[in-house]
């Protein structure tokens, strides 16, 4: 008797949150629907990161990525593996990531301002010149649209 | 950290290409820059325009019979209201400033932040001053002569020891070249040297130079030396001949640009050879910056380390890229002063079969070739001044980089998305074809005052075409290059 009462509920429970889940799911494809056709976040949205995976291995990268040309206002990821422990600056952005040797890190920006941008390597040992003058490992070309 | 990385590769012997061009430090004294190369579609363009143009100015000259006139001016200085300019009070005040500034300049080098990002001193003279100061005077006038702290300095000076006369004459066989000489070591400063940027390094050379400055106007007098050796006040002086206004005798005129490099007496040889020196160290800076040379560059140091002789100079002290720099900032002006020449000598040959001497024509068309290289410089600098220069908004606050904040501006972050790369492209394009049209039209009026007719003058313009049309694709030619750092 109890037992029947209680499978019954649990019946009602699983009914009421399978109802709320859709509920859910609802919401969220409207939120994303809206989000797509808003203004405000169109670009943001609309616009796919382009990805480049970078690989620097004794101060350098790959002769075929020592350019990357993205368009003005791309969401641009760099995604970086170095073979030590060094720090990388993209000039200009103004972004500095920290690397430990064969750990992955991501540079994330949106390449809001045209020009073209060097990454700079500075290790440790490049203090004496106050360390803002390591060598370029590759530049970042932003184009106007 | 870059020379370290050249001599690691040369030491190993394992050179690795790109690394010594990636290492091959900023051929600019002081920070880094953002340009965009120019597009293919615009530099022919601008090349294209540029060649046709110079036929329209070649055109028009074939149809005109009037005589050579005077220039218009008009004095600004008396229109109602602005006769403070001109005051003696104006002067003093502006004088005033600029020691102001001298002071905090040798101070913040000595004693502030080592860091030449951190410091005022860096920013301020490789940037502001040096770069700016060229802007103001190919574009306004010669402010320089109002603000230049060694004369006003001297002037105060004399007043306090009741004016002490000068103690020789000035031989006058030595012309401009001290100013030439004192050009190239503040070139190989500016473009070679790799501690130009370090504050207590750049301090230590200004009161070096302001020494030898003050000895100088001591020995020869202040004019004197002004005229002939002291370098800023000739290249500005230079570039203002191109100014719209001009100072003179307490008035201040309205003038047509460029109409200052009108000149109907050649200038000397030397003064010839400080023109050429300066339009070629503009263009060497570029040069500098292109992957063509950065590639030579690897290739020498390359070659030279298998064959050995440049450790030799490394264990000496001196960097081979050191080296190799200096020796193409002797060798580039030599080039362009052959190349300038050996077109002069075909200017004097087929606009006078050799009777003008070819040193004459010389110094008579020199001037002609300042408007490109003033179009160069601006298109050149333009970014660099605009983005990198606003380092000085927050060092303005914090000249010693100790952490104050004395205006309330160190917190400003560089606005690197203050120019459109677009609107850079066609302000540099536009400048340096406006540039070229403007020496092509001084170099004909130049050869209708030095030629006996007008068909001589017109015949003797197809050798300096050649020459400025060749040198306006060189500049383009620059611009059209990624900068390699």
């Amino acid at each position: 008797m109890l037992s029947e009462r209680r499978r019954r509920r649990c019946l009602v429970e699983k009914e009421l949150s399978r109802r709320n889940y859709l509920r859910f799911k609802g919401v969220l494809v409207i939120t994303a629907v809206i989000a797509l056709f808003s203004p405000q976040t169109a670009g943001a949205q609309r616009a796919q990161p382009r990805i480049f995976s970078l690989i620097v291995s004794q101060g350098q990268v790959a002769e075929n990525s020592r350019t990357i040309k993205v368009l003005e206002g791309d969401l641009v990821k760099l995604r970086w593996i170095a073979d030590e422990k060094l720090t990388l600056h993209l000039h200009g952005y103004d972004i500095t990531l920290e690397l430990m040797a064969d750990e992955p890190g991501t540079m994330g920006f949106t390449a809001h301002a045209a020009g073209r941008y060097p990454v700079a390597i500075h290790r440790s040992t490049d203090h004496k010149k106050g360390g803002h003058h390591g060598s370029a490992v590759l530049h970042v070309e932003v184009h106007p649209r | 950290m870059a020379l370290g990385l050249s001599k690691f590769t040369i030491l190993t012997g394992t050179a690795v290409p790109m690394a010594i061009v990636s290492s091959s430090a900023s051929a600019h004294a002081f920070g880094t820059r953002y340009d965009l190369p120019i597009p293919l579609g615009i530099y022919l363009t601008g090349a294209g325009a540029a060649v046709f143009l110079s036929f329209m100015v070649m055109a028009r000259f074939l149809k005109h019979r009037g005589e050579l006139q005077g220039v218009f001016q008009f004095d600004m200085l008396s229109l109602p209201g602005t006769g403070w300019l001109g005051s003696a009070l104006f002067r003093n005040v502006l004088g005033s400033l600029s020691i102001a500034i001298f002071s905090l300049v040798l101070a913040t080098g000595f004693f502030g932040n080592a860091d030449p990002l951190k410091n005022f001193t860096p920013t301020f003279v490789w940037i502001v001053w040096w770069v700016g100061m060229a802007y103001i005077s190919a574009l306004f006038g010669n402010f320089w002569s109002l603000v230049n702290p060694w004369s006003i300095l001297f002037i105060w000076f004399s007043k306090l020891t009741d004016n002490p006369q000068p103690m020789f004459r000035y031989p006058s066989r030595l012309g401009h070249w001290p100013a030439v000489g004192l050009l190239f070591i503040f070139a190989w400063i500016e473009l070679v040297f790799e501690n130009a940027e370090h504050p207590p390094v750049l301090a230590t050379l200004i009161v070096v130079y302001s020494v030898l400055t003050w000895v100088g106007m001591g020995m020869f007098g202040r004019d004197t030396w002004l005229k002939h050796c002291e370098i800023f006040t000739a290249v500005f002086v230079l570039l203002s001949r191109f100014a719209p206004t001009v100072g003179r005798e307490g008035q201040w005129h309205l003038r047509p640009p460029a109409a200052g490099l009108i000149d109907y007496r050649p200038s000397s040889l030397s003064a010839v050879c400080f023109v050429l020196l300066l339009l070629t160290t503009v263009t060497y800076d570029g040069v500098l910056q292109t992957p063509l040379w950065a590639g030579l560059l690897d290739k020498a140091v390359d070659s030279q380390s298998q064959s050995g002789s440049m450790i030799a100079n490394w264990n000496s002290g001196i960097s081979p890229i050191t080296l190799i720099k200096t020796f193409a900032l002797v060798a580039i002006p030599c080039i362009f002063f052959t190349v300038y020449g050996v077109f002069c000598h075909a200017v004097a040959m087929f606009g006078s079969s050799g009777r003008v001497p070819t040193r004459d024509i010389a110094g008579y068309f020199v001037l002609s070739l300042v408007p490109i290289a003033i179009a160069y410089h601006l298109s050149h600098y333009l970014s660099y001044l605009l983005i990198t220069g606003q380092q000085i908004i927050p060092l303005a606050s914090d000249p010693f980089g100790r952490g104050w904040d004395l205006l309330g501006t160190a917190d400003y972050k560089l606005d690197i998305g203050i120019l459109n790369a677009k609107i850079v492209w066609y302000v540099a394009v536009i400048a340096i074809v406006i540039g070229h049209v403007i020496a092509v039209y001084l170099s004909h009026i130049t050869a209708l005052w030095v030629f006996e007719d007008r068909h001589a003058a017109l015949r003797s313009q197809i050798p300096m075409l050649v020459l400025m049309i060749g040198y306006t694709m060189i500049s383009l030619w620059i611009l059209s290059q990624p900068i390699v750092n």
